[in-house]
């Protein structure tokens, strides 16, 4: 459904979406994490046709986006994030004049409004003017407006910003259902949201894509196990770094002699009754052990430290130096 | 968990193993109150008041002929102004017994018009009161108004439907009579109303279709129907205009056919048929540039800007008639005007600035507004092309355009039949040409300098900035050619040509130059393909 081969933005000198490759299936529901700023909407932008990329490639449903942009965008529905209405007119008048430039067959019109209308709870204010709704219904006549046409492909661009948590529950139960009938991509900040109703995750910072995985195969990824144990710190860490399949080891200090351990360890190995068997051979106290599942948030933050390790060092990696533009 | 014990039982509340977090229903927002229409009941029950008051008044003033308390002028005022009350009260006040009531009202007027009208028609001997088609047409615009209110209102499917049906129907009968009236005798077309039948079916007809929508299948066909008809208008008006001439010529009739259908009876047929086909296009036609441009018409008149502007060139348009009523009595008096007369009207001082004022006001939110509320990139990411976009902007605002100067025409018409002395109309035409021409290439300059910024008041500024520019030119350029000229040659020439004085003033004494027209409508279609391509600027990178 979505193609996108190395895929750059520059607006000017700042460097928003830097070589992103990746591809989304028929029937995928797909969530794009970042940070503000991370170059989530200008992404998504370039999909929706609204703006061209600097290079790349991007393909949607089959047809290019920037050659074939109105076969584009009869494929996709697309809700940006401020979800700019017109404030004079009233809900429905403005879903069937939007079904109108979107092509909607006169004879299915009425039918197909009062559908979207009932998915995105908005029956009960139908003759309301746009400008008097409130920021939940707002969004929902977008998600209605990206809906009425029955697009292959749904962009969602943080669907759920500036709703109050049960808003937030609703849409995403939406989008859920959606997510039978259409393939959606939709942006976030929000880990919850993606690990509550995506089968995939995009992590993309700094204009670049961190992470690319099926959220069961995130599960699956090596656990952590947190051991709390007294006893000399370097000993202690010795004793777990040498044990086979560890990774690594952080140590943090609780209270005098307590200390918290993080073990990482190899994939597919569960070593907690190891590593318990060679602490108490040494004697040490263990006063708690558990297994981690390694969550979306670890990633996040794992991707998020990459990128501001090389911010350190070569300075904002997304601005092009002055000298190398004109050169 | 709510208890410290230890309890067998899992938490009944608690989700079970492997089920997903299901949502909370949601209660937002609060409960909805019905609006309280508090004070467009107080307003209704005061324009009852003073349409009854004002009804008194005139009747009294009618049967006994006396002088009243309230002359027949308060009388009439009113009447008018209870009756806009009681308007606003039935547009506002959805309640079940204040919009049935109103709709009872609506019904009456509707019969009361089509019983007046019919009788008016009626082809009998007995001499008739000016009086009937007045009130009978007075009555069908406010049986029209007070039924769609009433139909916008009502939730019984039923009593909806039947009043739309109602509004339809007697828009079909007074179009065939309109149509058919008109193509029979032009006679009736121009005396007997029969140009206002075809109007005012055009009008329940516009009604029906747009209270029902086009996704209803009966309301498209009437749609199409409206279009069809008035193509048919245009087609038979012309043969009947054209044929019979050249039919003599080629010696298939013997008898020299009257020439003048043309100019009397055609072109107006001819009109009111490219009125009809336009208004039909304009309801049914789904495609993207109609439908852009309804919503581009549409916001114009959801914001009171377009109402104060309204009123503001009907308050002009009165100031210059006042003045040149002035002139006109005291020609008679003392020495003939010299025709064409309407260039005192128009051509004026107040009008002319005019120009430079609503020019701005009209075009500076077209792209601006967009562009600040970021739905230009909800427009672009549906499957519209920039062309039509810029297209339908510039054409819904020369058509709001127009609307601003037809009050100007309307007190003309009112000359006409007032004061019965027939005067040289024609530059009254040249003009219309005129005004569309300078116009188009003003709105479009307005529309180009709305699309670069997203600050409507900079659009704005720019604008009337770039006007008063083009009117000194105009004046600059119009000093007399002499030893002590300004400027000559060439550049004298480009600064007539693209200010709109020179134009005006030439089309007010019934001369229009193509080459003035094909200057302002080059100037505008550079301007709107410029502004074409700003939009499409975001995709060069």
């Amino acid at each position: 459904m979505i193609e996108v081969q190395n895929v750059s933005k520059y607006f000017g000198p700042v460097l928003a979406v830097d070589r992103i490759s990746f591809q989304v299936a028929k029937g995928e529901i797909v969530g794009f994490l970042g940070q503000n700023g991370a170059g989530k909407t200008t992404a998504m932008r370039i999909l929706t046709t609204y703006l061209p990329a600097t290079s790349g490639v991007a393909r949607v449903a089959g047809f290019d986006v920037m050659n074939q942009s109105l076969d584009v965008r009869r494929h996709i529905g697309f809700l940006p994030e401020s979800v700019p209405l017109y404030p004079e007119m009233r809900v429905e008048e403005y879903l069937s004049y939007r079904a109108k430039l979107k092509d909607v067959d006169r004879k299915e019109r009425v039918k197909r409004i009062d559908e979207v209308l009932e998915i995105a709870r908005l029956r009960e204010v139908r003759r309301r003017l746009l400008g008097t709704l409130s920021k939940g219904y707002r969004q929902r006549v977008g998600l209605a407006d990206a809906l009425v046409h029955k697009p292959d492909l749904l962009i969602l661009d943080e669907p759920t910003s500036g709703l109050d948590p049960i808003q937030i529950g609703e849409t995403l139960k939406t989008i859920r259902e959606l997510g039978s009938k259409h393939t959606v991509l939709f942006s976030s900040h929000y880990l919850f949201e993606v690990e509550e109703i995506c089968q995939r995750v995009i992590i993309i910072d700094h204009g670049r894509i961190g992470l690319d995985k099926k959220l069961s195969e995130l599960e699956n990824d090596a656990p952590l196990i947190l051991l709390e144990i007294r006893g000399p710190v370097d000993q202690v860490k010795n004793v777990l770094v040498s044990t086979d399949g560890v990774e690594a080891v952080a140590a943090k200090a609780i209270d005098d002699g307590l200390h918290s351990y993080e073990v990482r360890t190899e994939k597919g190995q569960d070593l907690r009754e190891k590593l318990l068997e060679r602490v108490s051979k040494n004697g040490w106290a263990v006063r708690k052990l558990d297994i981690r599942k390694r969550q979306l948030q670890d990633h996040f933050m794992d991707v998020a430290m990459r990128s501001q390790g090389s911010f350190s060092r070569g300075g904002p990696a997304n601005i092009v130096p002055a000298e190398a533009r004109s050169a | 968990m709510s208890s410290n014990a230890i309890t067998e039982e899992p938490d009944p509340q608690a989700p079970a193993e492997g089920e997903r977090w299901q949502p909370l229903r949601e209660t937002a927002p609060s409960v909805m109150r019905p609006e309280e229409p508090g004070v467009a009941r107080t307003v209704g029950f005061l324009g009852l008041f003073l349409l009854l008051l004002g009804a008194l008044s005139l009747l009294l003033n009618l049967t006994f002929s006396y002088r009243n308390v309230i002359g027949p002028m308060w009388g009439s005022l009113a009447v008018l102004l209870g009756t806009g009350m009681m308007l606003y009260h039935a547009i506002s006040d959805g309640d079940l017994q204040v919009r049935r009531a109103y709709g009872f009202l609506g019904f009456l007027w509707l019969f009361a018009g089509v019983l007046l009208v019919g009788i008016a028609l009626l082809p009998s001997a007995t001499p008739k009161s000016a009086f009937y088609p007045q009130a009978g047409y007075a009555s069908l615009i406010l049986g029209l108004l007070f039924l769609i209110s009433f139909a916008r209102h009502e939730t019984d499917r039923a009593w909806h439907d039947i009043t739309l049906y109602a509004v339809g129907g007697v828009g079909v009968v007074l179009a065939l009579a309109g149509l058919i009236g008109n193509n029979v005798s032009t006679d009736f077309l121009i005396n007997h109303g029969g140009l206002l039948l075809s109007l005012f079916g055009l009008a329940y007809l516009w009604a029906f279709v747009s209270m029902r929508g086009t996704g209803d299948d009966l309301a498209y066909r009437v749609g199409v129907a409206v279009g069809a008809v008035g193509l048919f208008m245009v087609l038979v008006a012309l043969g009947h205009s054209f044929l019979p001439t050249l039919f003599f010529r080629w010696g298939w009739i013997n008898q020299r056919p009257p020439a003048d259908y043309l100019e009397s009876a055609g072109i107006l047929i001819m009109a009111v048929g490219i009125v009809y086909t336009a208004v039909a296009a304009g309801l049914v036609s789904d495609s993207r540039f109609v439908v852009l441009t309804r919503r581009e018409l549409s916001a114009f008149f959801y914001s009171p800007m377009a109402y104060v502007m309204l009123f503001c060139f009907a308050g002009l348009a009165a100031f210059q008639y006042w003045k040149f009523v002035g002139m006109v009595i005291r020609g008679s008096m003392g020495e003939p005007l010299p025709e064409p007369i309407i260039g005192l009207y128009i051509f004026d001082f107040a009008p002319v600035l005019a120009m430079i004022l609503v020019v701005p006001l009209i075009t500076m939110r077209l792209f601006a507004e967009e562009r600040r509320s970021a739905s230009l990139e909800v427009l672009f990411t549906a499957p519209v092309k920039e062309a039509p976009v810029v297209w339908s902007k510039f054409v819904a605002s020369l058509i709001f355009f127009v609307m601003l100067w037809l009050p100007f025409g309307l007190f003309l018409l009112a000359l006409r039949i007032e004061g019965g002395e027939p005067f040289d109309y024609r530059p009254l035409i040249s003009f219309t040409i005129a005004l569309l021409a300078s116009g188009s290439s003003f709105l479009a300059m307005g529309l180009f300098i709305s699309s670069l910024t997203r600050n409507q008041v900079v659009a704005g500024v720019l604008t009337a900035v770039a006007l008063v520019i083009l009117f000194i030119m105009g004046l600059v350029a119009r000093q007399p050619a002499g030893p002590g000229a300004l400027i000559t040659g060439t550049p004298k020439v480009i600064m007539e040509s693209l200010s709109y004085i020179n134009i005006w003033e030439a089309s007010l004494e019934g001369r229009l130059y193509p080459k003035d027209l094909i200057v302002h409508f080059s100037v505008a279609a550079f301007w709107l393909y410029l502004t074409t391509k700003v939009l499409e600027a975001r995709k060069w990178s």
